[in-house]
Order: C-alpha cells, then structure tokens, then sequence
C-alpha cells in the first residue's frame, strides 16, 4: 500500500541548514514531513535559496498559525514548498513574536504569495513589509478583529459583524446587532446614503487595532 | 523626424482611453458562486481585473479548530461542494497521517471509488457549467443527466446526494450495499460513449474552438509561481499530479494516463478535463475488478475508541454503555506534532495542515483550497482579453467558491 | 400521506365559466369570451410563470442547478426560466451560506426586484445559520429579508425545492393584489428608490462608488 511518510526529504532540509547555521534550526522530521525553523528577518533569503539552489521552485501555500496567547513567540508563518524533479516537499517555518508581528513580504521570490500573505494579515494580524495590497481579503472591510488568533470566539464578538451600511436596518442598541426585517418590502423613502444614517463607516474601511497605516 | 510632418495640433493622448469600471459579480451567473470581479475597461478591452473574495468565507478553519478530528468530516463536504467525497477522503488520509494509521485495503479501494466518482461528477458540472456559460446549453443538460446517475450511485454509498460524509479516520462509515457493484459496471461501460457525446458537441464546434483556443494562456512558469494546481496546471505542460508523485489509498496499483496540456489555453484545460474523466473511467473499472474484501475500518485501538458500538449492546452491555459514553465525550485523542497532507482533488491540490498539541481537537487546521490559489491568476491573465473572453477563462479555471473562501 | 397537499387539493382559483353556447372550437358565436375575476386571473398567471432568481452563494446552489436541469425539470411548473437580473424576477431563491459581507449584495438584489415578489431560503445555512454558528455567517436571512418559505435540508432535495415551489404557487394563488388595491391595503410602488444601479447592479459604475479601489501601480 501506499505510503504516506515520504513526503519530505531530510537531505534537502539538513542541506537548507548547513547554508544557513546561524538563522535556521535543526530540521525536524516528523511522519516524513521535515520543517526548518528560521529566526526572523531571514526567512525570505533561505526560501530563495531553496527555490534557486535546491530546486523547490514550486509555491504551494503559505499561512498562519497561532501557538495561544500566552506562548511567545507567538505566531508561526509556515511556507510550504515543492520540487517538481524529486517530488518532495519542504515547510519552512517562521515564528513572530505576539505584539507587533511583522516581516517581509515573499512576493519577490514567489508572486504567488500575495493573496496567501493577505489572508495571513486578515486572520492573524501579521503585517508584510513591502507587500503591495495589504488589505483584508475574507473578510469585509470594517471587520476590527483577527478571527483565526486562539483567543477570539468561533461565533464572534457580536457588535460588529454587519458592515452597517450593508444591511440598511437601524442598529440595535443592545447589542449593536443589525436590526430585523422590513416587511411589507416597501424601500425606504431615501436612497442607502440616508440609511446609513447617523454613524457611517468611514471611507476606506476601519482600521483594525494595532495595525500600523 | 522631419519638421514638415510635424502637426501643430496637440494631441491628447488619453481622449480615447476614458476606463469604465465594470463589476461583475458576486451575483452573476458565470462567475460560478459569489465571486466578485472589478474590471477596468478600455472599450471592450480589460485593462485590469481586482478579483474580490470572501463572500462565502464560513469559518471553517476556526470551527475545525473548536471541534473533534471527527466532528469536522461533514464539513469538509461543503469545501468543494461539487466532490463532497474526494474532501472527505482527503481530510480522513490527513487525520490517519496525524494518527499514525492506514485504513484496510477494502476501505482504500472504496475511497478510490468515491474520489473518482467525485472527479467525475465534478468536471461534468464544470463543464457543463462553462459550455453554458458560452452559449451551449445542451451538454448542461447533457452532463447533468449523467450526474445524477452519479448521485444515485453516492446515494447507494451513503444515502446522501452530495453531502455524505462517509469517510471516518481509519476507515468508512459504511460497506458497499451489495448491488452497487453492477450498477457502477453499468455506468463505467456506459461513460465513455456520454464523452464522446459531449466532445462531438464541443471538440470541433467552431464556436467552441474559436471562443476557447488562444484565450488565456497560462505559462508553465506562470502556473508554477501561482502555486496552480490540477488540470488548470497540467494543461499548461507540467507533468504533476500528486496520484501519481505520492500515491495515496494505492492509487500506485492502477493504471492511468495524466493528461497533459501544451498551449495552456481554454481549449487545453477543456480538454485536459474530458481527459481525465476518461481516465477516472478507466480506474474504476480495475478497481471493481480488484476490489479486495475484509474490513473496512482499521481496528487499531485510537480508532475503535472514536467508533460507536452497536446500539443494542450499548442498552443491554454496560462496557458499551461506557464506550459509548466515552466516544462521544473524548473522541479521538492525536498525538502532538504537525502534518501536511494533500490530495488530488478535481480542482487542484487540496492540502490539510493540521497541528495537534495532543488532546481532542487540532490546534491549527489549515485547509489550502486550490480555487483560491487557481484565482490569484486573474489579475494577470485577464488583462489584454476582451469582456466575452472573461466568461470563457472564468469557466476554463473551473472554480468553487466554497474551498476558495472557506 | 394523510395531510393533503393544497397545491392539489386547494380551491381552484381561476373559475373559468364557458357559457353554455360554445362550440367544439372552445369559442363561441361571439368571438370567444370567458368571465372571471380579475384577481383570480392575475393570480392564475402569476403563480404559472414565476420566475426565479437563483441567489446561488454555495452548496445549495448546485442542487438548484440539479432542480432546474434534466431529471427534476422545473419547467413543469412554469419557474424555468431563471433570471440573474433582479428586474425581471419574481422569486427571490436564497441558495446557500449568506455571510455578512455577502448580506450587502443579497440585501439589494432584493431591493432592485419589483413587486409582487417572494423570498424562499434553501436549506438550513440561509434559514438559520445551519452547521455555521461561526463570525462571518448570518444566522438566517430572515434578519433581513422578509422570507415566505424556508426549504428545510442541507441542502435540500429537489424534490423538496419542488414541493416548495408548489406551495409558494398556492400561496400565490390566494393572493388578491386587485381587491387590496382597491380598497386601499396595498399602495401602489413604484420602482425602487434605493436600487441604484451602481456597484451591484451592471452598467458603469462611477470610480468613487467603488469601495475597495485597488491602489497599486
């Protein structure tokens, strides 16, 4: 039957490690995928090493982890890589510190990465340096959290999940939820700009908290 | 440059290029879902193309991560809702890597079976969906004949259309009713003759030919930097499909051919597509013909202890009643540690990451759709094509919105 | 099958009266006439060519499909013809997952259609939520549309989308748009104030309407 620990190749990692032994960790091998961890700031010079010199030429995905709100470093982005002549694959791995996590972008080495990096940014907050189109990409504009971080509820914080505009309804004053329903389905008497009403989204979307412009 | 010739006229060069934004989308009929494109247009030109994403963005790697390995399987069915099984078998082998444990050889036989058939099920929608989208509304109706042949079979499986959930880490939910196996024969024989019909509507129609050949030509360095995968990569000329460079569930037993593109336009992943369903035609008639028997749930102890007894024994047995008291509060618990596992799905690479710090649930759960990598392309595919060419390339990349946003 | 369904067993609505001088043509020496009332024959045609816009966000999407195409052929009950323009649809089909940043767009397609319109949610995502109790997903688009029939299932059966389709025909068929008219209960609307063709509909939108201009090089 067909095996599923083969996926990576030890000699490829242990090779990434000797051209980098001060930035990079020890390979670790676990079920046959190998992971190299890299220090900060270096993280895009070894993955063009591995895409020029050992032929891992192909982006196959690129995300974000959350270790928990305690752990520091806190937040891992993970590059997973392919070599199209030996069939392997290699993860590359970066840890960022909790508060203020940032680090360059891999759009010079892989244009691929840029919506990758955007999904990033959008569920954990991590800022590219020199990435192009940092702007949230799943969610919408004016949603101020960063979903996927360990500490934030499956089911949300409630106040500010409909951009308000969107739904034209008045805004509950409980618990700031969209308001309910219009029936008989007769359009307000004014167009959208008037419903938006009192507060309105300012242009350009809200900036999520601790992001820098 | 001679002064004589030289007009005293200032010309201004931008009288003839007043960009129109055009939306399209997320409620349009080809963009396949609720994908939504801002087009810039230059007359009928694009100039450029914003794809924005996320209108169907359903949380799912957050709710993976707040629930049981098992608890998570009938959501991967709404990942790609056109190969609902194809998910299932790819996050089952993903948890088995976690476990450490492979299901028995019935078991990987019968996921061949389900992740062919989604295959199948999958490009007949794509492309019934994209002829339509350029005019041909027969082989829509055409293919949808054949697909629900298709459901009735997955319904045989496991009693749903197309939400079934039917893989379970280290195994399946259920055995193969008996007469599955005739009607399966019946519809592999019967296949190969529905392609044929679908290519002599479209494979020399000149519409066909001249709206698809030439239009959106992917370059293999182009589709590599892009991270594209499944047909859309293979029609540009790179010999890659991960059922051949890692087999998984014994896809090294069977023979078939991976049908390779050379232009990478929307005539080649067209034709890549019909390729490949011919091909999944093919593995499933060997494996109705090797189909072993036994089992088809590993019997390791992890996995007996995620499985519920007997309902009669668990009302008369109190060890039952525990065991079943047991699974449906703990569940599986994995090992610590992180595994990547992806799997050739009708669209593209399917990868799983999932990392477990022991205990009941992932602690990271990442699914990488291929959609969303096969999309990234537009912003620079679509430029330098007229508008009726967008609909073709749209169709051509055969996206679904549900593992694109997730 | 002990409840009977009242898209079989309700009271016909369209009481044609063929005066007894007919001849084998189905007219008579007059030139052929039937009397009626008019709600009724309104509501005869109405509930005969509905309409749908098939509002496909996901899953559910695909069965429509499945409903609409070969084997369950909708065209039996005159909703075959499909309109993706807000404008010429009678039936809005909420199919699938509706998330918030998706609630904009479905809110004003709702808008943009004319009256009289109806509003089925297919499956359990749109009724409620569904399986997605989660931050990007409304739970139900009866928060804000005003939905006639929920379509249980997930997703629904095309059976069962056309067991539905047969109920919202009876409900239509017990409308009466001219006596409310009449007696003052229903305004007359004129085309929606609110739906400007602008960022979802089609036609050209003015660059700063566009919320998410892309600002690159």
């Amino acid at each position: 039957m067909s095996t599923l620990t083969d996926h990576g190749d030890p000699a490829a990692g242990v090779a990434l490690h000797k051209a980098f032994p001060a930035f990079t960790r020890e390979p670790v091998v676990y079920r046959g995928d190998v992971t190299v961890h890299v220090d900060v700031g270096h993280e895009i010079d070894v993955i063009r090493h591995a895409k020029d010199k050992l032929g891992y030429a192909m982006f196959m995905d690129r995300f974000g982890a959350d270790r928990g709100e305690e752990a520091e470093p806190r937040f891992d982005v993970i590059t997973i890589l392919y070599n199209l002549k030996t069939d392997k694959r290699l993860h590359v791995c970066l840890t960022l510190p909790g508060p203020d996590p940032e680090t360059p972008t891999l759009i010079p080495v892989f244009r691929g990465a840029n919506w990758f990096e955007r999904e990033i940014y959008d569920m954990y907050g991590v800022r590219f340096a020199g990435h192009p189109d940092l702007r949230r990409i799943l969610m919408h504009e004016s949603f101020p959290d960063f979903p996927l971080r360990r500490e934030y509820p499956v089911e949300g914080r409630g106040s500010h999940q409909a951009p308000r505009r969107a739904l034209g309804g008045t805004r509950d004053a409980v618990d700031g939820h969209v308001a309910v329903n219009f029936i008989p389905s007769v359009p307000p008497e004014a167009g959208p700009d008037a419903e938006a009403g009192g507060e309105s989204v300012p242009p350009g979307g809200h900036v999520p908290p601790g992001s820098k412009p | 440059m001679s002064d004589a010739r030289t007009l005293d006229v200032e010309i201004d060069e931008d009288r003839h290029s007043e960009h129109m934004l055009l939306n399209m989308g997320p409620q349009h009929p080809s963009t396949h879902g609720v994908l939504r494109l801002i087009l810039e247009l230059d007359g009928e030109e694009v100039v450029k193309a914003e794809p924005v994403i996320g209108y169907l963005h359903r949380s799912k790697e957050k709710i993976g991560e707040n629930m049981s390995y098992h608890k998570f399987i009938p959501y991967t069915d709404r990942l790609d809702y056109l190969a609902p099984l194809a998910n299932n078998v790819a996050y089952a082998v993903a948890c088995e890597k976690l476990m450490g444990i492979e299901a028995p050889p019935r078991a990987q036989a019968i996921r061949v079976i389900c992740a062919e058939l989604a295959r199948i099920s999958a490009h007949l929608l794509g492309l019934g969906a994209y002829a339509m989208d350029l005019g041909a509304m027969t082989v829509f109706l055409w293919t949808f004949r054949e697909r629900e042949t298709i459901y009735t079979l997955i319904e045989r499986i496991c009693g749903a259309r197309f939400t079934t959930s039917h893989t379970r880490i280290g195994g399946l939910a259920t055995d193969l009713p008996d007469d599955f196996i005739p009607l399966l024969e019946a519809f592999v024989k019967a296949f190969p003759g529905r392609c044929d019909e679908y290519e002599a509507m479209l494979s020399r129609n000149k519409i066909w030919v001249k709206r698809t050949q030439g239009i959106g030509i992917i370059s293999a360095e182009q589709a590599l930097a892009f991270g594209l995968t499944g047909p859309n990569l293979r029609a540009s000329g790179v010999d890659y499909d991960l059922r051949k460079a890692h087999p998984y569930c014994g896809y090294e037993q069977y023979e078939f051919d991976v049908p390779i593109g050379s232009v990478g336009d929307c005539y080649d992943r067209y034709l890549c597509r019909v390729g490949e369903m011919r091909e999944s035609a093919k593995i499933l008639r060997q494996v109705i013909d090797t189909l072993p028997g036994g089992p088809i749930l590993n019997r390791d102890e992890r996995v007996l202890k995620s499985v519920f007894p007997e309902k009669e024994k668990v009302l008369t047995n109190m060890e039952s009643l525990i065991h079943q008291f047991m699974v449906a509060t703990e569940s599986i618990n994995a090992p610590p540690g992180e595994v990547w596992f992806s799997a050739e799905n009708p669209k593209g690479e399917l990868g799983f990451f999932l990392r477990s710090e022991g205990g009941l649930s992932p602690t990271r759960l990442r699914i990488r759709g291929p959609s969303f990598a096969n999309l990234q392309i537009l912003p620079e595919l679509l430029p330098g094509h007229m508008v009726a060419d967008v609909m073709a390339i749209l169709g051509s990349i055969d996206f679904v919105m549900g593992e694109c946003d997730r | 099958m002990t409840t009977p369904n009242p898209a079989f067993t309700g009271k016909r609505t369209a009481e044609l009266m063929v005066p007894e001088t007919q001849s084998a043509t189905g007219l008579n020496d007059e030139g052929g006439f039937f009397a009626t009332r008019v709600d009724a024959l309104v509501d005869w045609g109405r509930k005969n060519s509905l309409w749908p816009l098939p509002l496909g966000l996901s899953c559910c999407a695909i069965e429509f499909m499945a409903t609409a195409s070969s084997k369950f052929d909708m065209a039996r009950f005159g909703a075959e013809v499909a309109r993706f323009s807000p404008r010429q649809a009678d039936v809005l089909i909420v199919a699938g997952t509706c998330t918030y940043k998706m609630a904009e767009s479905a809110k004003r397609v709702f808008d943009q259609m004319a009256e009289p319109k109806w509003v089925i949610s297919m499956g359990a995502c749109a009724s409620s939520g569904g399986m997605y109790r989660c931050y990007s997903v409304v739970q139900g688009i009866d928060t804000f549309l005003p939905v006639d029939f929920y379509i249980s299932g997930c997703p629904p059966r095309p059976e069962n989308v056309l067991n539905c389709l047969m109920k919202l025909q009876a409900k239509v068929a017990g409308e009466k748009p001219l006596a409310e008219l009449l007696s003052g209960e229903r305004a007359v609307v004129a085309a929606p104030q609110n739906a400007r063709p602008n960022a979802m509909g089609s036609g050209s939108v003015p660059p700063a309407e566009l919320p998410e201009k892309p600002a690159r090089s």
